[in-house]
C-alpha cells in the first residue's frame, strides 16, 4: 500500500465517525445539511484513498479515480456553502443550486474522461495531466469560497452573543485553513503531487467537531462523545500496527499490505468491542478529556446520588450537595431554596459558598419568592429547569413582577432546577454561572436533574424530620427550646469551644414571685406571662444566642462567643425589657438573672449551670429583679451588686403579693378577694383624681387590707354560721393586727392608715377608732366601699350572694351612714358604666392583665 | 435595541416566537394567572400614588376579588384633573411618553394618556408579534427578514400609533419613509412619500389604518387613468419596472390597477375600529387579508388576530380585562347610579360585553370603561387550538362616535355643528352605522319639514370640518364624507317621550340619548306611534273639561 494513502484514509475514517454521529439525530434542516457536508467530505477522502492506495494501478483506474476526486472537491465546497447558509437562518438560494449543477457537470465530464487526461505514479507520488478548462472549473468555485467567508464574517460582526461569536470564529478559522491547504496546494507545483489537501479538510472537520461539543453548534455532543471513544481505541491499535510495520517491514510479507491493514483493523475492532475493561479505560480517558478537572467531582456527584437516600438532615444534605454540585459542574456557587414554614415563601436557606469572602467573581443574593409568583407556579407545573435568560421567552412568566425579575437576576444564579416530590414543588436548586462563562450543556442538566429528581423526596423527608426534631426540642408553651435541648446544646457548645478555643456565657433566669402571681391570677394567666417573657427574651438576644425554657418559670440563654461582660449587657436588656412591659395595675412581673461563663466558671456542664444558678439565687436573695454574676455569689456582699436599679416600689409590691396570696389562701371563700378590692379601690381613686402616690398606697392597702386575718383562728374565719360576740371581737381586731404587722415593713408604712381604718363608718360608729366623716383617711373610706361591695357580691356560707344591682342598692342605702356618699356615687358610676368589664378601658396598657379576671378583680 | 430585536438579529427565531407569540399557547388558567398577578403588582403601585388613592378612596384591596368589589368603575373624567395637566408626580410610575386622542371637544380637546417604559417594553413585543403573525402561515413560522421594506402608515406621535413607532424596531427594517424624515412632514405627505419609496424599493409589509389602505388602493385605480411622467420613470428604472408590471397585470385582468399588481406583500396589518368593514375590500386590493388588532389610546393593545384572520385573541400582559355583560351595560345607561357586574376573562361566554380595563406595568387606568362594545365570538379558537377567548369589536357605546380611526366625535361637537348651521329643529340623535363604509348617521326632527336635505347635509358637514380637525383630515385624505342625515317625522321625540312616560321611565330617560341610542329607539323615532299624541290630547282635554 502507498503510505500517502494513509492521510486521506484517516480523514475518511474521521468523516465516517462524524457522519454516523450526526445522521441519526439530524432532525432539523441545519443538521441534515451538515450531514450532507460530512458525507461529501467522506466521499472526497474515500476517492483519494482509492486513487492513492495502489501505486501499481492501471492508468485507466487512476484516471477514473482522479476524476472522482476532482468532482468530490467542489461538492464539499457547495455543501459547506449550503450549510453556512442554514447556519445563518437562510434558505438555499440560487447559488446553491448553481453549485450543485456545476458538480453534476463536472461529474459528467469526469465520467466521460474530460477532466483528467492521464494519471500515473512515479515512485509513491501521483502525477496527472489535466485539461485547461479544469482551471476554469476551479475558478467557478472561488465565489463559493469567498461567500462562505463573507457569510461567516457577517455573522460574526452582527452577533453580540459571545458564545455565538466564538463559535463563528472557529468556523472561519477552520474554513480559512481548508481553503489555504486544500484549494491552494493542488495548484502549487511543489505540493501538487502530495495529498496534503486532505489535511486541510481533516483539520476543518476536527474544528467543526470541536465547535460542536464546545459551543453547542449542534445538539449532537452526546453521541459524538461515545463514538469518539471507539474511534480513539481503534485509532490507537491501528497506529500500533502501522508502527510495527515501520519497525519491522518484513513482519507482514505473506499478504498484500492493504489486506493486512484491513484484517488487523477488523480484528482490533472486534477485540475492542468485546473487551470491556479496555473500553472502560478509553471511555474514562475520553470523559476526562471532555470534563478535565471536573471529572472527579462528576464521579463524586454520581456517588452522592447513591448515598443521598441515607441523609435525613437538611443541613447535612445541603452541606454535601452544594459543594459537590458546584465543583462537578464547574459553577461558582449553588444554593437551596426551600419553602419557609412560617411565611410560605420560597427562600434561599442554604448557600455555597457561604460568605461573600469565599466568592471571587460573583456575590450571590438570597432569593425570596411568593408561592403565587409566576416562576414558582411555572416550575410547579412544568417541573422543568430554567435559566434567567429564559425569563423573557417563557409565556407563562409574563406574569412575573418587576421586583421578582430583579430578585432572580440579582441572585447571580445561572440555572434553577426544581425539586419535586409527589408532583409538588418543594424546593429549588440554583446553580451559579459556569466558571468559563459557557452555557449549561444538555449533559450538565441531565446529570444534575438525576440528582434533583431523587432529592425531591429526600428533601421532603428531611423537612418532615427537621420539623419533628424542632418539635421535639421546642417548649410548646413559649416556643423556646426545651430543657432537653438545653443540655444538648450546652454539651455541643462545650465540645465546640474545647476543640476550637473560645468562650460562651450562660444566663439563668427566674420569674420573680411567679407562684404568687399564679395564686392570684390563676394558672392560665401565669401561662400567658411565661409566653410573653419568652417573647421578650427572644427579642432581646442576638440571632446566634439560644433561648430555652429550663422548666417552670425558669429560663436559660446560651450566648456563644460572649464574654461575661457582654452577657451582662444582654441580661440587663432582658430584665429591663420585661420590667418596662409590666402592667401598672396588675401585679408587676420582674425577673432575676444569674450569669456564668465558660471556661472561667468551670469547664464541665454541671459547673457552668451551678454557677449561673448560684448567681441567680443571689439575685433573689438580694431582692429580686436584678442580675448577678457568678463572681458575685462568691463575694456575697451587697456592695458588689451589679444591678441596683431596684426601686422600693416593685420590691414592696413583691412582698405585698406574697402576703396577699397567703391571706387569700387562708380563707377559701375569699380567694382573690384582696386583688378585687385593690382594683375596685384603684378605679375609684383614679376617677377621683388622687395623686399617684396615694393610688400606690391604695393598691397595696387593697391587697393587704385583710392581712390582719393572719392572726385570726381559721375556725372563726371559716365558720358557716353567724359569729358570736367573742368571735366578733376577734374579727374586729384584724385591722389592728394588720397595721402592726406592716409597721415593721418600711416600704408599706404608707398603707397602714387605710388598713387600720377600713372598717370605720362615715357616721362614726365603726371600728377600731370610731372616726367619722373626713376624719377617716380617704384611702380607708375608698377601701371600705370596695371591700363591702366585693363582699356582698361574693358567695359566703352564712348569707346569700347579692347581685350587682342589689349590692348597689345596699351601697346607696348606706351612703352617708356607713359610706362616704361621694365615694359611693363615684363607685356606682364606675360599676354601672363598665359593668363587669370596666377595667378593660385601659387593658392594652397592661401586658400581664389576666384574661377572664379583668374587671376590678 | 430591544430584546426582541436582538433575538431577531441573531436569528434566534424560536425564542423570538416564544417571546412575542408564545402567549397563544397559554391555557386560560395561565392567562388568568398572568392577569391577576400583574394586577396585584399594579395594586401595590396604585396604593402608593396619589392617583391610585384618589380612584380607590379608602379601599385597600389585597386581592382581585376585593379590588373588583371595592374599587368603582371609572371614566376619563376621573383622571382628567391629573392627566390633562400631565402630572407625573401622581402616577403609579413615571411615564416616558405622553400620547393623546381626541377628547370631549370643549371640555378637553385631547385625552392625554401616559405610557411607562415598562409598558413600552411590552408594546415592542406586541409589535413584533403583529409583524410575525401578519406574515406567517403556520405556528412558529417567521417569514420576516432583516431590512424587509415596511410601510408605516399610522398617525404620528403623540397619537398612540405614533407611540408604536417609538417601539418599532426601525433599525432592523427598511422603514418607508424613515421615521426621522416621516415625523417632520404631514400625514398625507408621509403616505405619499412612503408609497413613492415603496414603488422604487419594493414593499414587504404594510402597517396602516384600514381606511388608509383603502384610500391608497383607490388612488391606484385612479392613477392607472392618469398620465405617466415617462422622463421621471426613466430616471428610476426599478419604479418603472414595477409600474409596468402593475399595468400589465391589471390590463390582463381587465380592471384598474391595484396595489397587488405591483407588490406581493408578505404581510398586511391594519388598525382602526372599522377594520372589519374594509376587510374584503383590502383583500381585493392588496391580495391578502389584513391582520387586525384592536386597541385604543388608553389600552394601547387589547387583542390581535392570528394567521387564520378570524377572531381577535386577547393579549394578556398589557391590560387587566373585565367585561360588563350587555344587559348590565343597558341597566347602567338607564340608571347611571347602577353598579354593573363584571366578569373576568375566564368567566366570559359568547355574547356582547363592554370592555373594562385596568392598566398594568404602572399605567394609570383603574377599572376604566373604554366604551367599547365587543362580541366574544367563542371562548377558544378550535381551529388553531388557542385556549383564549376570541373577540370582535362591535361599536362604541359611550358618548363618542369613531369614524375610520381618524376622529372621535363627541355630543358637543355634533350639537354645535347643528346649531351653527342655523336650522330650526326639535331634537336629534346620532349613531354610527356601517354601510360598506363607516357612516355618521344624524337623525334630526326639523321644525320645518320642507328643509333641503342636501344643503343641510353639506352645511353640517362643513361645520364639523371646522370644529374637528381630524374630521376634516378624514375627507382630505380618504375622500370619505361619512355624514348622512335622515329627517324624522314631526313629533317623533314627543311620541317617544309619551311612550317612555307610559312605561314609567324616570325624568332622565324621557328623551333618548343623543349619541348611539339603541336600534329600537331609532326605529321608533323613524316610525313613531303618533296615536300616543292623540291619546295624550284627549286626556288633557278631559282634564280641562273636568
Amino acid at each position: 500500500m502507498n503510505l500517502w494513502a494513509l492521510i486521506p484514509l484517516i480523514s475518511c475514517v474521521c468523516f465516517i465517525v462524524l457522519f454516523l454521529s450526526v445522521l441519526p439525530q439530524a432532525k432539523k434542516r441545519i443538521e441534515r445539511i451538515f450531514a450532507l457536508f460530512l458525507f461529501a467530505s467522506m466521499i472526497w477522502s474515500f476517492t483519494a484513498v482509492m486513487l492513492l492506495r495502489d501505486t501499481s494501478a492501471s492508468s485507466e483506474y487512476l484516471t477514473f479515480w482522479n476524476g472522482m476526486v476532482i468532482t468530490a472537491m467542489p461538492l464539499v465546497v457547495v455543501t459547506y456553502y449550503h450549510f453556512i447558509l442554514a447556519y445563518n437562518n437562510k434558505k438555499a438560494n440560487v447559488g446553491v443550486w448553481i453549485g450543485y449543477s456545476i458538480v453534476l457537470i463536472i461529474l459528467g465530464l469526469a465520467l466521460s474522461g474530460y477532466v483528467v487526461k492521464d494519471a500515473y505514479f512515479t515512485g509513491n507520488l501521483l502525477y496527472h495531466d489535466i485539461y485547461y478548462w479544469d482551471y476554469l472549473l476551479a475558478a467557478i468555485l472561488i465565489p463559493f469560497l469567498s461567500l462562505i467567508i463573507l457569510l461567516l464574517y457577517r455573522r460574526y460582526k452582527n452577533s453580540v452573543d459571545p458564545t455565538d461569536r466564538n463559535r463563528t470564529s472557529y468556523l472561519i478559522f477552520g474554513w480559512s485553513l481548508l481553503v489555504l491547504i486544500s484549494y491552494i496546494t493542488p495548484f502549487t507545483p511543489s505540493l501538487k503531487t502530495l495529498p496534503v489537501d486532505h489535511i486541510g479538510n481533516l483539520i476543518n472537520a476536527l474544528i467543526i467537531s470541536y465547535t460542536i461539543f464546545k459551543f453547542n453548534l449542534l445538539n449532537i455532543q452526546m453521541v459524538f462523545r461515545k463514538l469518539l471513544t471507539y474511534v480513539i481505541a481503534i485509532g490507537v491499535l491501528f497506529s500500533l500496527t502501522v508502527a510495527v510495520f515501520f519497525i519491522n517491514p518484513g513482519f507482514f510479507t505473506s499478504l498484500p499490505l492493504f489486506i493486512i491493514v484491513i484484517i488487523l483493523s477488523l480484528i482490533y475492532t472486534i477485540i475492542i468491542l468485546v473487551s470491556s475493561p479496555l473500553l472502560k479505560f478509553v471511555s474514562k480517558g475520553v470523559d476526562y478529556l471532555f470534563y478535565r478537572r471536573t471529572y472527579d467531582y462528576r464521579k463524586e456527584l454520581l456517588n452522592f446520588n447513591k448515598k443521598m437516600s441515607h441523609i435525613l438532615n437538611l443541613d447535612e444534605l445541603a452541606k454535601e450537595m452544594l459543594p459537590t454540585v458546584s465543583k462537578a459542574l464547574n459553577v461558582n456557587g449553588a444554593s437551596l431554596i426551600l419553602q419557609d414554614s412560617k411565611t410560605g415563601n420560597f427562600e434561599t436557606q442554604y448557600l455555597y459558598p457561604e460568605t461573600e469572602n469565599d466568592i471571587h467573581e460573583a456575590a450571590f443574593n438570597k432569593i425570596s419568592l411568593s408561592p403565587e409568583s409566576a416562576i414558582i407556579v411555572w416550575m410547579n407545573k412544568k417541573c422543568k429547569p430554567f435559566s434567567p435568560d429564559q425569563i423573557d421567552t417563557i409565556p407563562e412568566l409574563k406574569g412575573l413582577w418587576q421586583s421578582e425579575k430583579d430578585i432572580i437576576f440579582n441572585s447571580n444564579m445561572g440555572l434553577f432546577l426544581p425539586f419535586i416530590s409527589r408532583d409538588k414543588l418543594i424546593g429549588i436548586l440554583t446553580l451559579g454561572k459556569k466558571s468559563n462563562n459557557s452555557i449549561f450543556s444538555y449533559q450538565d442538566i441531565e446529570l444534575i436533574s438525576n440528582i434533583t429528581n431523587q432529592a425531591g423526596i429526600i428533601i421532603e423527608n428531611a423537612q418532615l424530620y427537621t420539623h419533628a426534631k424542632i418539635k421535639a426540642n421546642t417548649d410548646e408553651l413559649t416556643g423556646l427550646y426545651n430543657h432537653r435541648h438545653f443540655h444538648e446544646r450546652l454539651d455541643q457548645e462545650i465540645i465546640r469551644n474545647t476543640r476550637f478555643g473560645g468562650t460562651f456565657s450562660l444566663i439563668m433566669m427566674d420569674v420573680d414571685l411567679f407562684k404568687s402571681y399564679n395564686d392570684i391570677y390563676g394558672h392560665l394567666a401565669g401561662d400567658r406571662v411565661l409566653r410573653k417573657v419568652g417573647e421578650y427574651i427572644v427579642n432581646s438576644i442576638r440571632g446566634v444566642d439560644l433561648a430555652f425554657r429550663y422548666g417552670g418559670e425558669e429560663f436559660a440563654v446560651i450566648l456563644p462567643g460572649a464574654q461575661i461582660e457582654d452577657a451582662l449587657k444582654v441580661a440587663e436588656r432582658i430584665r429591663k425589657t420585661i420590667e418596662s412591659k409590666s402592667s401598672l395595675k396588675a401585679m408587676p412581673i420582674t425577673v432575676s438573672l444569674g450569669i456564668s461563663n465558660w471556661p472561667n466558671d468551670g469547664i464541665i456542664k454541671e459547673e457552668i449551670v451551678n454557677r449561673a444558678d448560684e448567681a441567680l439565687y443571689l439575685a433573689k436573695q438580694l431582692g429580686r429583679n436584678r442580675t448577678c454574676l457568678s463572681s458575685d455569689s462568691e463575694k456575697q456582699h451587697d456592695d458588689q451588686l451589679i444591678s441596683t436599679e431596684l426601686s422600693s416600689h416593685p420590691k414592696a409590691l413583691s412582698i405585698i403579693y406574697a402576703l396577699a396570696a397567703t391571706v387569700d389562701a387562708k380563707d377559701s371563700y375569699t380567694y382573690g378577694h384582696s386583688r378585687k378590692v385593690s382594683e375596685y379601690a384603684i378605679a375609684i381613686a383614679e376617677i377621683m383624681g388622687l395623686p399617684n402616690k396615694t393610688i400606690d398606697s391604695i393598691r397595696s392597702a387593697g391587697l393587704l387590707h385583710d392581712i390582719g386575718k393572719i392572726g385570726i383562728p381559721d375556725h372563726v374565719l371559716n365558720k358557716n354560721t353567724s359569729l358570736n360576740i367573742y368571735e366578733n371581737q376577734l374579727i374586729r381586731k384584724h385591722p389592728k393586727i394588720g397595721s402592726e404587722i406592716l409597721i415593721h415593713v418600711i416600704d408599706l408604712v404608707n398603707c397602714i392608715p387605710a388598713i387600720l381604718h377600713h372598717h370605720e363608718r362615715y357616721d362614726g360608729t365603726g371600728y377600731p377608732s370610731g372616726l367619722a366623716g373626713d376624719k377617716i383617711p380617704i384611702e380607708a373610706r375608698i377601701l371600705s366601699v370596695a371591700d363591702a361591695y366585693d363582699a356582698m357580691i361574693s358567695p359566703r356560707p352564712y348569707r346569700r350572694q347579692l347581685s350587682s344591682e342589689e349590692a348597689i342598692e345596699e351601697l346607696k342605702a348606706c351612703s352617708g351612714t356607713q359610706f362616704d356618699p361621694i365615694i359611693v356615687d363615684v363607685f356606682i358610676e364606675i360599676i354601672q358604666k363598665n359593668n363587669d368589664n370596666f377595667i378593660a378601658y385601659n387593658k392594652d396598657d397592661y401586658m400581664y392583665q389576666p384574661e377572664g379576671q379583668e374587671g376590678l378583680g | 435595541m430591544g430584546f426582541e430585536a436582538e433575538l431577531f438579529k441573531k436569528g434566534r427565531y424560536q425564542e423570538l416566537w416564544q417571546r412575542c407569540c408564545g402567549y397563544l399557547d397559554l391555557s386560560i388558567e395561565d392567562f388568568t394567572h398572568i392577569q391577576k398577578r400583574l394586577m396585584l403588582e399594579q395594586l401595590e403601585l396604585l396604593k402608593k400614588c396619589e392617583l391610585g388613592k384618589s380612584i380607590m378612596g379608602d379601599a385597600i384591596p389585597e386581592n382581585i376579588e376585593d379590588f373588583r368589589e371595592m374599587v368603582p368603575l371609572t371614566t376619563y373624567s376621573d383622571y382628567a384633573p391629573y392627566l390633562l395637566k400631565r402630572r407625573m408626580d401622581v402616577l403609579p410610575q413615571r411615564p416616558i411618553i405622553w400620547q393623546y386622542t381626541s377628547g370631549k371637544s370643549e371640555e378637553y380637546p385631547y385625552r392625554w394618556v401616559p405610557v411607562t417604559s415598562r409598558q413600552l417594553d411590552q408594546i415592542e413585543g406586541i409589535i413584533f408579534a403583529m409583524m410575525i403573525l401578519s406574515t406567517c402561515n403556520n405556528k412558529g413560522e417567521i417569514n420576516l427578514k432583516g431590512m424587509d421594506k415596511v410601510f408605516y402608515g399610522m398617525a404620528p406621535p403623540p397619537y398612540t400609533t405614533g407611540t408604536m413607532t417609538r417601539a418599532f424596531p426601525n433599525e432592523l427594517f427598511d422603514v418607508l419613509p424613515p421615521v426621522g424624515e416621516a415625523e417632520n412632514i404631514s400625514f398625507e405627505e408621509r403616505i405619499k412619500y412612503g408609497f413613492d419609496l415603496a414603488m422604487e424599493r419594493g414593499l414587504d409589509l404594510c402597517i396602516a389604518m384600514s381606511s388608509v389602505n383603502v384610500a391608497i388602493g383607490e388612488r391606484f385605480g385612479r392613477k392607472g387613468k392618469s398620465k405617466t411622467n415617462i422622463k421621471a420613470l426613466i430616471k428610476k428604472p426599478r419604479k418603472a419596472f414595477r409600474l409596468l408590471k402593475g399595468v400589465l397585470r391589471s390590463k390582463l385582468a381587465g380592471r384598474p390597477m391595484l396595489p397587488r399588481d405591483i407588490w406581493k406583500l408578505k404581510g398586511l396589518v391594519t388598525f382602526g375600529i372599522d377594520g372589519s368593514v374594509y376587510r374584503e375590500k383590502i383583500k381585493d386590493m392588496w391580495g391578502r387579508y389584513p391582520l387586525e388588532f384592536h386597541g385604543c389610546t388608553e389600552a394601547i393593545f387589547i387583542a390581535m388576530q392570528t394567521w387564520d384572520y378570524e377572531g381577535l385573541t386577547f393579549i394578556p400582559n398589557l391590560n387587566f380585562f373585565e367585561f360588563i355583560p350587555e344587559d348590565e351595560v343597558n341597566k347602567s345607561i338607564e340608571d347611571p347610579t347602577y353598579k354593573p357586574r363584571t366578569v373576568l376573562i375566564d368567566e366570559v361566554i359568547p355574547g356582547n360585553y363592554e370592555l373594562v380595563i385596568s392598566s398594568l406595568h404602572g399605567g394609570p387606568f383603574v377599572r376604566y370603561r373604554l366604551g367599547h362594545l365587543i362580541s366574544i365570538t367563542s371562548t377558544r379558537n378550535e381551529k388553531l387550538n388557542i385556549d383564549i377567548p376570541q373577540m370582535r369589536f362591535l361599536t362604541r357605546i359611550d358618548d363618542q362616535i369613531d369614524i375610520a380611526g381618524f376622529t372621535r366625535l363627541s355630543e358637543k361637537v355634533i350639537w354645535k355643528s347643528i346649531e351653527n348651521c342655523g336650522i330650526g329643529y326639535r331634537d336629534w340623535v346620532a349613531s354610527k352605522e356601517i354601510n360598506g363604509k363607516p357612516v355618521l348617521h344624524l337623525y334630526i326632527e326639523p321644525d320645518d319639514i320642507k328643509i333641503n336635505l342636501k344643503e343641510l347635509e353639506s352645511s353640517i358637514h362643513n361645520e364639523l370640518k371646522k370644529l374637528d380637525k381630524p374630521y376634516s383630515e378624514l375627507e382630505a385624505f380618504t375622500g370619505l364624507q361619512p355624514l348622512k342625515i335622515t329627517l324624522l317625522p314631526k313629533n317623533s321625540f314627543q311620541a317617544y317621550k309619551l311612550k317612555q312616560q307610559a312605561l314609567g321611565a324616570s325624568l332622565d330617560n324621557l328623551s333618548p340619548r343623543h349619541i348611539n341610542p339603541s336600534r329600537n329607539t331609532i326605529r321608533f323615532l323613524l316610525r313613531p306611534d303618533l296615536s300616543l299624541l292623540g291619546k295624550q290630547a284627549s286626556i288633557e282635554k278631559e282634564k280641562i273639561e273636568a
